[in-house]
């Protein structure tokens, strides 16, 4: 069944098959929350508010749009108010030079791969994470993150340039 | 071409941008100038890497509590589905007074009745997404299913089935390993005991039959003493099994 057929079943009622759209979903949300952030707990509850509220939005999803892409609107929109809500206090963590750094997800136990996508900017870094998961096509991830088409392959040829450079630094460290 | 376009046109090239007719031009000038090449390889080992990142897991608490949020939502709704179906019938009075004769009975009944039929509805919702998860064509999906049954305090035949057949028949090392984790937790089973001796004999990978030595010297058993000595009788048998199999014989 598809992942739309499901959603379909979910607005109307059978809130059980939710379920199904978890188990395939949940990694690539929380992989997505949790390298933006490198916070392991945030991204659980992250993740948590993203299928509520799919559920309680179930009403405006549409059949003919892709689901992987209208619950990647949804984890984008969270993430957004995450922040917006937070600003105050981060900057003020910010200000006391308090180290944001997650002791859950250590550095240790990073590829130079994920150091170097670590130091990307957030913009080039969610482009790339979108991209690389292949049901996710340009248009739904232009839809995700609020830019033209032709803005995501920009970004993400800019981005993979800074990859690059920043993979050469860790690697030659 | 700059340097910057020649970049920009082989991530293209390896996003899938390029119409047929550009890949095969520009395919054409990386084949013929090796310093083009090197940066075509380059970026090719990233992009590929970047998309072979393991995605990262949340914890199986996570999992936990969506699962519960899940059950809690879903009986909900159905009980709101069932209420606007009563209403729309017209019988409502009727069902009013049925609804509270059955409440005054279910007063006596009730937080136990509930919390159970809460459990089952957990179990039944861990035991479809474990299920669904198993016949994941990703590891991870499939280790993801199987930790799925740590949380269950006894293994239905289907899930015990599903299971020992993981255990016995998984391409990946790691899924064997996580499905014999599950079932070590359920070892007082006869039908998984029994198995997992048998598997035991006839495995060929040393670090599951190390596992399952482990696993089975929990016992204490004799039987499981017996073919732990036969086990080690065996001419073939690697060293570090073997070593195992002796170590679990001093225990027993």
């Amino acid at each position: 069944m598809t992942d739309e057929n499901l959603m379909m079943m979910v607005a109307d009622g059978d809130t059980r098959k939710l379920g199904d759209l978890y188990n395939r979903y949940h990694a690539k949300v929380y992989d997505y929350f949790s390298r933006m952030t490198n916070d392991h707990f945030l991204s659980s509850d992250l993740l948590q508010t993203v299928f509520e509220k799919a559920l309680k939005g179930k009403h405006t999803y549409r059949e003919q749009y892709p689901f992987v892409g209208w619950i990647f609107r949804i984890a984008k929109n969270v993430l957004m108010d995450h922040y917006r809500k937070n600003k105050r206090t981060e900057e003020v963590q910010e200000y006391n030079a308090i180290s944001f750094e997650d002791p859950t997800i250590d550095n240790l136990d990073k590829s130079d791969l994920e150091i170097a996508l670590d130091q990307l900017d957030e913009h080039y870094r969610e482009v790339l994470l979108l991209t690389r998961f292949e049901d996710l096509k340009y248009k739904e991830v232009a839809a995700i993150v609020g830019i033209s088409e032709t803005g995501v392959k920009t970004r993400v040829r800019r981005a993979i340039a800074q990859l690059r450079e920043n993979y050469l630094k860790v690697t030659s460290e | 071409m700059t340097n910057e376009e020649r970049r920009d046109k082989i991530t293209d090239l390896l996003y899938g941008l390029l119409s047929a007719e550009e890949a095969g031009a520009l395919k054409k000038a990386i084949d013929q100038d090796p310093e083009m090449q090197e940066e075509y390889n380059q970026i090719r080992m990233l992009v590929q890497d970047l998309r072979q990142l393991p995605l990262r897991e949340p914890s199986l608490d996570a999992n936990k509590r969506f699962d519960q949020w899940l059950a809690q939502q879903s009986v909900k709704s159905e009980s709101q589905a069932w209420s606007g179906e009563i209403v729309e019938s017209g019988n409502i009075w009727k069902y009013a007074i049925a609804a509270s004769f059955v409440l005054a009975i279910g007063f006596f009944i009730g937080q136990e009745f509930w919390k159970e039929n809460q459990d089952m509805v957990l179990q039944q919702k861990s035991k479809e997404t474990l299920l669904h998860l198993v016949a994941d064509n990703s590891t991870t999906g499939r280790i993801a299913g199987i930790n799925r049954s740590m949380d269950m305090n006894k293994l239905d035949q289907e899930v015990k089935e599903v299971l020992l057949a993981v255990l016995e028949n998984d391409k990946s090392t790691n899924v064997r390993l996580a499905a014999l984790d599950a079932l070590s937790n359920h070892i007082d089973d006869p039908e998984i005991k029994s198995k997992l001796i048998q598997l035991l004999k006839k495995d060929t990978q040393p670090i599951i039959q190390i596992s399952i030595i482990n696993s089975l010297v929990r016992f204490k058993e004799q039987d499981v003493k017996t073919t732990l000595e036969d086990l080690v009788d065996q001419q073939d048998l690697p060293d570090d099994v073997r070593d195992e199999a002796i170590l679990g014989i001093t225990r027993l």
